[in-house]
């Protein structure tokens, strides 16, 4: 089975700032701030990458427990995904 | 240059230091900084009204400008606020431009949003505080047209529809949130504005990609050329990122300068070219290498040329002497419209101003006599 890949969507509005990422999807009314551990999630997706690739490379930065990163991870690329900020091709 | 230290550094100086924060081709600046408290307010106070903030976190991060960890905040939440207007601002760039399109009419992308995103390597470095749009001639009524009936408000009244159709540099727009367009049928108000060839601004442009469509923009050596307009003509002095868009492209070699060189003498813009290269190298303190900023630094400016530049941006500003040197380069059947558009304008300028048209008549007759005058 093909392994889904994540990505900015192509229609998102961002900027980087000091304070992280300035994101504006076509759905919201004013830019978003992502910043910590989301600003990390929104430059890894510089690159498109399959949700294993983020947990492992977000783990091993934040030296953080993968169950614990996956599950944060999933939950807000779900958000962004709703938000319409980055896309999934299945 | 001498180097700057941090007793006595200016805010003045420091906004210097910001502007040539991380210039493709200059040398590294010593670093200033940090400001005392009232001098790093009166910095802050330039960044905003410069909409400098972009270069300012560019500064600090290339350590250029020393600052505290609460100056260091202060300039971080300025850059923010910018950056999200400028999202907003291409969010309107978008729907402005699919409007115009769907009504049949191209447009160019100009200025802040062209230059953020080609002329700088971090889109973040290039705040801007409205959209420009350039549109032929011709189509500026219908494009007004379309926007108004989106909400758009024009804040100024007309001087006349023939007067924007031939003469006027465009009409500035307001969206129903406060976002300012700013609809162009030429790059300059004024006499230089009447010498550009404006159908050829479209058959040379590069694509802008943002937010996955495909915008135009201006090719590079009328985007450099629009940037020495700025710079040279659109405030005294001028404003710091102007300055910095003309350095910044000269610096990355980001157009030909044979092709830009035909361009200047097509648009008689030699003289402005040449004064926004010594302006470059005056108010940022560089010395800007290549054949480019050789010629400019021995341009000899002509009689007309000076006249021209000093009723555009001089002590003594003046529409009336701009309109008569536009005389000695418009065709007669334009010169005989642009009096008439001058001296009678449109009702709704009448009306806005207040006054009567017979007013009007007299004071615009009374203006070019005097303007006249040697």
């Amino acid at each position: 089975m093909p392994t889904a890949v994540w990505e900015r969507s192509p229609e998102v509005l961002w900027r980087w700032s000091p304070d992280g990422a300035l994101v504006l999807p076509p759905s919201v009314a004013d830019p978003m701030v992502f910043d910590g551990t989301a600003s990390a999630v929104w430059d890894l997706l510089e690159i498109p990458s399959s949700l294993e690739e983020l947990v492992e490379q977000l783990a091993d930065h934040f030296q953080a427990p993968r169950a614990a990163v996956a599950q944060d991870v999933t939950a807000f690329l779900a958000r962004l995904e709703n938000l319409g900020a980055v896309q999934c091709r299945r | 240059m001498p180097a700057l230290t941090a007793a006595g550094t200016t805010a003045e100086q420091a906004a210097r230091t910001v502007a040539r924060a991380a210039l493709p081709g200059s040398p590294n600046d010593e670093p200033v900084g940090p400001l005392d408290e009232p001098q790093w307010e009166h910095l802050l106070t330039i960044v905003r009204r410069q909409r400098i903030g972009g270069l300012l976190v560019e500064a600090i991060a290339a350590g250029a400008l020393i600052v505290t960890d609460a100056q260091e905040i202060a300039a971080a939440r300025i850059h923010a606020v910018g950056a999200s207007l400028c999202l907003r601002l291409e969010r309107m760039l978008l729907t402005v431009t699919r409007l115009l399109a769907d009504a049949g009419i191209p447009s160019v992308v100009l200025k802040g949003p062209a230059h953020a995103h080609l002329a700088y390597p971090d889109p973040a470095q290039r705040l801007f505080g409205d959209v420009d749009l350039l549109v032929r001639s011709a189509d500026m009524a219908g494009a007004i047209a379309v926007l108004e009936q989106r909400g758009f408000r024009r804040p100024f009244a007309s001087i006349g529809v023939d007067f924007d159709r031939e003469f006027g540099k465009g009409a500035l727009l307001v969206s129903g949130d406060g976002l300012e367009l700013d609809l162009h049928r030429t790059l300059v108000f004024g006499l230089f504005g009447l010498t550009l060839d404006l159908d050829g601004m479209f058959e040379g442009t590069v694509e802008l990609a943002l937010a996955g469509r495909s915008l135009a923009a201006l090719g590079p050596e009328e985007r450099f050329l629009h940037a020495c307009y700025h710079a040279a003509l659109g405030n005294n002095p001028p404003r710091l990122q102007a300055l910095r868009d003309v350095a910044q492209m000269h610096g990355a070699h980001a157009f030909d300068v044979a092709a830009l060189r035909r361009l200047c003498a097509e648009a008689r813009a030699d003289a402005v070219v040449a004064r926004a290269i010594r302006l470059v190298e005056s108010e940022l303190g560089l010395e800007l290498e290549g054949e480019l900023a050789a010629w400019a630094r021995e341009y000899q400016v002509g009689a007309w040329e000076r006249r021209a530049i000093e009723a555009q941006i001089g002590e003594r500003q003046s529409m009336t002497v701009q309109a008569l040197l536009a005389l000695r380069v418009l065709p007669m059947r334009s010169r005989v419209r642009l009096v008439r558009a001058l001296i009678a304008p449109g009702e709704g300028l009448v009306r806005q101003r207040g006054g009567s048209r017979r007013a009007w008549l007299w004071r615009g007759i009374g203006s070019l006599l005097r303007g006249m005058r040697p």
